[in-house]
């Protein structure tokens, strides 16, 4: 995070004035005791399986990208195909489009949340019927995290910008 | 004595270590809900929006193990939920759409508390006399110099340089 050292100085101002609010000791307790509750899922990796840049079709399903400024990357789990597209856009940022499938329907799933995570960065992505749409990514390495009902997908290594 | 990293303590939970979900929940709890108060989430709600946090970072902490910061997660995760809230309200016609002074939006109110916890954070990791030194300088009612240079026991005149320093230092522990 880069500062000013005005801004600095007023954050800290306000980091120091504003009282650091706590839960109810009630909400506290009951949070901890979510730890009693079943372990954690684990996250499926999803491994990339065609990239529109390289012009390569690796998916197993057949599916083709369209390499130019707007190009599409294929996902893959076991059990899901993770359609994501990028599209530059001014300012050194892009435009990304995601879409999950499932392989043997076909069917689209929404996600109940897309989290697009960079170092010390979380944006949410904004869901559009089975699709979702994440604005103004600047450039850099980006991992999205997809949540299913049942489980979570893992985007990793994804070069935005590049 | 250093407090552990996020990395760490997840790790820990994963392998069932009660005591650092404690750590997790002690280090972010005042984070999620000082958002869902500055979104004006009343408390009964808040409560259950807490709730939904924490159930959410524990279901998900198998997918952060590689995660080096939580907090902006985390703040991300409680602006969702403040935003998930503000539209079932307004669904329900509890809140009107536009009000005479709607507040920040749950994306404002993340981004503001998120860099107020992590400079809150990185104050507390600085060493003395820089943390009483800015703490003081910068709180509500400062001392004057001559006061504060008398509680440190230092030297008037080195005051000026040293809050430069400190306040860079607090620049490279917030950068890391």
């Amino acid at each position: 995070m880069r500062r000013d050292d005005q801004n600095l100085e007023e954050d800290l101002r306000a980091a120091l004035g504003t009282p650091v609010s706590s839960p109810p000791a009630l909400a506290l307790q009951a949070a901890r005791q979510i730890f009693a509750k079943p372990k954690p899922r684990p996250g499926i990796l999803a491994a990339l399986r065609f990239d529109g840049r390289q012009g390569l079709v690796l998916a197993r399903d057949g599916s083709q990208g369209m390499p130019g400024s707007s190009f599409q990357r294929i996902f893959e789990t076991e059990t899901y195909l993770v359609d994501l597209w990028e599209e530059r856009t001014a300012g050194q940022t892009s435009y990304l489009i995601g879409q999950v499938y499932e392989k043997t329907t076909g069917a689209t799933l929404p996600a109940e949340g897309v989290f697009l995570m960079a170092s010390g960065t979380t944006r949410i992505a904004r869901s559009e019927g089975a699709e979702w749409h994440a604005e103004s990514v600047p450039a850099g390495q980006w991992s999205v995290q997809l949540w299913l009902e049942s489980e979570t997908l893992l985007l990793e290594n994804i070069e935005v910008g590049a | 004595m250093k407090p552990q990293a996020d990395r760490e303590l997840v790790e820990k939970c994963l392998r069932g270590d009660a005591a650092a979900w404690d750590a997790l929940l002690n280090r972010y709890a005042g984070l999620i809900w000082s958002i869902l108060r500055r979104c004006n989430v009343p408390t009964p709600d808040a409560e259950d929006l807490f709730q939904n946090v924490c159930l959410k970072l524990y279901s998900q902490l198998a997918t952060l193990k590689n995660s080096e910061k939580l907090a902006g997660w985390l703040a991300a995760v409680t602006r969702q939920e403040a935003a998930g809230w503000a539209r079932r309200r307004r669904a329900l016609s509890e809140i009107p759409e536009s009000l005479p002074d709607p507040g920040p939006s749950p994306e404002d109110a993340a981004l503001t508390e998120e860099r107020l916890f992590l400079l809150r954070t990185a104050l507390s990791q600085l060493p003395e006399p820089c943390r009483t030194l800015l703490t003081r300088l910068y709180s509500e009612d400062p001392p004057g110099y001559a006061e504060l240079a008398g509680e440190l026991k230092i030297p008037v005149g080195s005051l000026g340089p040293r809050r430069a320093r400190c306040l860079e230092r607090l620049k490279k522990t917030l950068e890391n």
